[in-house]
């Protein structure tokens, strides 16, 4: 067994006497990719949400590579190696999408404090910023402004600044959502691709996607894990088929 | 908003853009010429307007620059200047005045407070966004008003008084206009170079990308609050720059200075010029300022025009003077 690189332990999170999630406990091993899967409202955003920092959990403990992140803010999470990419592409509109991915690609720098050079001593990432265009399919597209990009190209222009980070731990939260069957196609490649190397976490409700690429799925319902194991353990599980299509099929 | 994708086959002829255009300092050959446009105006009006009345526009257009860099580039709309504005009017007069302080050392403390006062207003404001953020700052400028009546140290209805101007470096003696005149339009034109210099730089990279999306920035690894926070002083620091130079122009802080009406005018200022462009705060300011001056025999109805310019800018022109021209050029100005 490879060695764990998330491990989250009774992670809950309370918005008033609702608990959207609750006692989550997830082990991501080193290099794998794995699913979160559920119905709607199953919590698995708010997972992300506390595994990313941008919300703050009510109890529980989230280590990656054994030190603590939990309680730290979202963008010393993103220092430390763990990355998102969002459900509703986002992006930086007025920029060009060559100047998202340069943006990211700065912050590896320590330049973010420099307002005494100019903005040209960036163009030494192009290339770089290029390359990662390329692997997306946009590299025709640089030079667009990304609020104007169609909604199939916003999405793979996320993917592509999430990954200018060089993140250890990338956390996609429904990567195919909205797309259409080439682009689906496309970014299924893309993600087993990148995949290599670094650990993945992912949100699909497109189940042939998860089949096809992840090694390990973990399903919640009602803000807690009723399965887990390999696609085709937790799809002959009883109880996972409960959830998904309610008692009277189980 | 609405103009379609560039489509991959239209695009054989390469646009000029901010990736292949060639830059000096900052300035591309667009801005360059609208600087060198500027930098000749600032020369020549001195032969056919009253030097006071270029001089006071001039400390707008630094004023009008610091809060662009907020609002226009880092998205944060405050409506408590008049607060930084007046703090700065007021210590430099102070030290000026009372410490006997050299114009140049007037002018520091005048800024470093303003500064200071900006580091504390901005660590309370940027706790909240959009118009929490606003109404925090209009509060926290409503108090220092308050202030500035109640104590001795403004002299209340008075202000202070008599402010000396005096010599430059204990050298240029700057109670001849025209010295004064030429110090200040060097001085205007720095800053409008150093203000396109931060915003056409990594520095201010960052801070549009907070301006675009904070959240996805603070995704990125990057300390959003630190950076409003930075953004917020800086701008602070220049407004409190600006009235000291104004108070050195014309011998005089008083509570006109730290008014909410200051706060007004300068938002009308970029509204007019262009916000979220560099040279906005230079054409809003000489818009903006010379109504006033040519109006001013006309008294009320001064306000009233104002008012309808400021209600067709926001309905009709909200990009600005500069932003539309920027939009027909399709170059950043």
């Amino acid at each position: 067994m490879t060695q764990t690189v998330l491990e989250v332990r009774g992670l809950t999170r309370r918005f008033g006497a609702f608990k959207a999630v609750d006692g989550v406990d997830l082990d991501i091993a080193e290099g794998e990719i794995h699913a979160l899967i559920g119905p709607n409202g199953a919590g698995k955003t708010t997972c992300f949400n506390l595994l990313t920092g941008s919300l703050p959990a009510s109890s529980g403990t989230i280590r990656l590579r054994g030190e603590t992140i939990s309680g730290l803010g979202m963008d010393r999470i993103a220092q430390r190696g763990l990355v998102r990419s969002y459900q509703i592409s986002s992006i930086f509109p007025d920029f060009t999408a060559l100047n998202n991915v340069r943006f990211a690609l700065q912050q590896g720098r320590r330049t973010n404090f420099d307002f005494w050079r100019s903005e040209l001593s960036l163009t030494g990432l192009n290339d770089a910023a290029m390359g990662l265009l390329d692997d997306l399919g946009l590299s025709d597209w640089a030079e667009v402004r990304a609020g104007d990009l169609p909604y199939g190209r916003k999405r793979a222009l996320e993917i592509a600044t999430t990954l200018a980070l060089d993140p250890q731990v990338l956390l996609l939260d429904e990567p195919t959502s909205g797309m259409g069957r080439e682009d689906i196609g496309r970014v299924t490649d893309l993600i087993r691709k990148v995949a290599a190397g670094r650990t993945v976490v992912m949100v699909e409700h497109n189940l042939p996607v998860v089949k096809g690429l992840c090694e390990r799925v973990t399903v919640l319902a009602r803000g807690q894990v009723i399965a887990r194991g390999t696609y085709d353990e937790v799809a002959g599980d009883p109880r996972v088929v409960e959830a998904y299509l309610g008692k009277a099929h189980a | 908003m609405t103009s379609p994708a560039t489509k991959p086959q239209d695009r054989e002829a390469p646009r000029m853009t901010e990736r292949t255009t060639p830059q000096f300092l900052g300035f591309t050959p667009a801005r360059a010429a609208f600087f060198l446009v500027f930098a000749a105006v600032v020369a020549l009006s001195p032969l056919v307007l009253y030097p006071i009345f270029l001089m006071k526009i001039y400390c707008f257009i630094i004023f009008a620059c610091a809060y662009n860099l907020l609002l226009g580039y880092t998205g944060l709309m405050s409506f408590g200047h008049a607060a930084f504005f007046g703090a700065g009017a007021y210590l430099c007069g102070h030290a000026a005045a009372r410490w006997g302080l050299s114009p140049e050392l007037a002018v520091l403390s005048g800024t470093v407070f303003a500064g200071l006062l900006g580091l504390v207003f901005g660590w309370i404001a940027i706790r909240r966004q959009g118009l929490s953020f606003a109404m925090i700052t209009l509060a926290l400028a409503q108090m220092m008003y308050f202030i500035a009546l109640k104590v001795p140290f403004t002299g209340g209805e008075d202000g202070i008084q008599g402010v000396p101007r005096g010599h430059l470096f204990g050298i240029i003696d700057l109670s001849s206009n025209t010295a004064l005149y030429w110090t200040l339009a060097v001085i205007v034109l720095a800053v409008v170079a150093l203000y396109n210099r931060i915003v056409h730089s990594p520095f201010g990279q960052v801070l549009r990308a907070i301006r675009n999306n904070p959240e996805r920035a603070r995704s990125l690894g990057v300390n959003v609050d630190r950076f409003k926070l930075v953004s917020f002083v800086i701008s602070a620091a220049m407004s409190g720059f600006a009235a000291s130079l104004k108070t050195v122009v014309f011998g005089i802080a008083s509570l006109t200075d730290i008014s909410v009406n200051v706060s007004t005018e300068v938002v009308l200022i970029n509204l007019v010029g262009g916000i979220g462009t560099i040279f906005g705060p230079v054409a809003g300011s000489y818009i903006i300022l010379s109504l006033e001056h040519f109006l001013s025999p006309y008294g009320p109805w001064l306000l009233l025009i104002q008012g309808l310019v400021f209600i067709m800018f926001v309905l009709v022109f909200r990009q600005g003077v500069v932003g539309g021209l920027q939009k027909k050029l399709k170059s950043h100005l």
